[in-house]
Order: structure tokens, then C-alpha cells, then sequence
């Protein structure tokens, strides 16, 4: 009696059968394409600024700039070190990175 | 058949798009209709919310552990999509339940699928999440348990509580042997 009503309930409720939608599947495509774009734009724009940020830091301030940067790469040298590692695995993480 | 392992296995190392759309395809029905389910039946929202999940897929398919099965962990991330959207302040789907829907005559799916979401709108959040997974979604207790991170106390008496709900709503309607 008891199993009859679960089984009726299971019926009842059990989701009922639809052909795949092809049209969900892509776009689900898309969207996941356009999130890797935008995503890429977003990662060039980042890079440009700061290369765009370097450069006119550069360009406006006078050769003392290089002065104390010099001390504390000559006094920190493990930091250099870090900074080259990070910036080489950046370089080849970025390309493998999913979206 | 290509298993789920093989195909996640692919879309991580190949970046394999043939690979992903494979597991849109398989799992779409599952999980566009567990939200329909859960949105009280708003089937555009639903499909919305399904897109971001299949896409929440595509972004954290690498961190899937083979501890539960892929489907757990996909519903997981569903649930956890729609509690996302359910806290946002637009969010006013929940429809208030009319005894006019349920008639005691069931024929075709369209049909079906209306009584059962007008069954499913009477219970609450968390009644409704349980009964959708354990009778439609014929998950376990346990797979409960990690879909909705409730004790498995609690899963338990939600699924109780639901269904002596659903069970009596359908004995007063007299509608059980119409749907089977």
C-alpha cells in the first residue's frame, strides 16, 4: 500500500520527457565564448594601461627615478628574483588560462 | 557512450568545445527542469539561470573532484545559482498557489508538468527542493545532503513533511489515479 502511493508520488512528480534543446546547447556556447572574449579584452586593456603607465612614468620623470630603484634592486636582489618568476610564469600561464 | 570523466577530462586538459557541449546536452534536461522546479515554474528564468550555470561549469569545471558524482556537484552549483538569484531584491517569483489549477483531469505532459507546479509552489524553499531532488531528480539522501548542505535530519523531514503535503493535497483532489 505504502510502496503503491511512493511509486504514484514518483510518477507524479518524476520530470516529464523533452528532446534536447540544441538551441540552449548553443547558447551556452556562445555565452562561454563571449565571456572568453571579454575576458581577454579585459586582460590586453590591463596590460596596456600599466605598459601605457610605465611608459609615461618614464617619459615625464628625470634620470633620478633609476637612482633608488637601482639601491633597492642592488639591496634586494631575492626580490628581483621574484618579481622575474612571476612575471615568466605569467607569461606562460596566460595562454593556457581556460576563459 | 563516452563516460562523465572522460569528457571532463577533455574539456580541462584539450579545452575540448565538442567535449563541453557533449555535457550540455546530457545534462540540460536535468537541471533546466530541477529549476524550473525551484523558480515555481518560470521557465524563461529557469533557462537563464540553467546558461549560468553551464557556464559557471565551463570556468570551474577543473576544480570538480570525483568525490560526488557529476551530476550531485551539478545540481550543487544549480541550487547554488538560484539561491543567488533569489536574494536579489528583483527577485518576486514566488507565485501564490490557486486551487484552480488542480482539476482532476491529467492527460497530456503540459498538463502534468502544471499540476505538479502547482503542487510543488505549496511547499516551501527547502520541502521543495528535497522532494524535486529525491522523487524527480531520484537523488539519495546523502547526494541531498551535499546538494543543499542540510543535516540529514533535516533532509529527511523536509522530504516527510513534503510529501504528506503533496499527498493530501492529491487525496483531496482525488487526482492520484488520474496521473498514474
Amino acid at each position: 500500500m505504502k510502496e503503491s502511493s511512493e511509486r504514484d508520488l514518483q510518477q507524479l512528480l518524476a520530470y516529464s520527457e523533452q528532446p534536447n534543446d540544441e538551441g540552449f546547447t548553443d547558447a551556452v556556447l556562445s555565452q562561454v565564448k563571449h565571456r572568453r572574449q571579454s575576458r581577454k579584452v579585459m586582460m590586453v586593456t590591463a596590460c596596456l594601461s600599466a605598459l601605457l603607465v610605465i611608459l609615461v612614468t618614464v617619459c615625464l620623470s628625470d634620470e633620478n627615478i633609476w637612482v633608488p630603484l637601482k639601491d633597492f634592486v642592488l639591496q634586494s636582489p631575492y626580490m628581483l628574483t621574484a618579481t622575474l618568476i612571476t612575471l615568466v610564469c605569467s607569461a606562460f600561464l596566460l595562454p593556457s588560462e581556460k576563459i | 557512450m563516452i563516460d562523465d570523466k572522460t569528457l571532463i577530462a577533455r574539456v580541462v586538459l584539450a579545452d575540448d568545445h565538442h567535449a563541453f557541449a557533449t555535457l550540455v546536452r546530457r545534462y540540460q534536461q536535468a537541471i533546466r527542469q530541477f529549476l524550473r522546479r525551484l523558480t515555481s515554474g518560470d521557465q524563461a528564468l529557469a533557462d537563464d539561470l540553467a546558461q549560468e550555470v553551464f557556464t559557471t561549469l565551463y570556468h570551474k569545471i577543473a576544480s570538480y573532484r570525483s568525490e560526488a558524482s557529476f551530476g550531485t556537484w551539478l545540481h550543487s552549483i544549480a541550487y547554488r545559482t538560484f539561491l543567488n538569484e533569489k536574494r536579489k531584491s528583483h527577485y518576486a517569483n514566488e507565485v501564490p498557489y490557486s486551487d484552480a489549477i488542480i482539476e482532476p483531469m491529467v492527460a497530456s505532459n503540459a498538463e502534468k508538468d502544471l499540476l505538479v507546479e502547482s503542487l510543488i509552489n505549496r511547499l516551501g524553499l527547502a520541502e521543495r527542493t528535497c522532494i524535486t531532488l529525491a522523487y524527480s531528480a531520484g537523488m539519495s539522501h546523502q547526494e541531498i545532503m551535499e546538494i543543499t548542505q542540510l543535516p540529514l535530519g533535516t533532509v529527511k523531514s523536509n522530504i516527510n513533511r513534503g510529501k504528506k503535503k503533496v499527498e493530501t493535497w492529491l487525496h483531496a483532489n482525488q487526482i492520484t489515479r488520474s496521473v498514474s
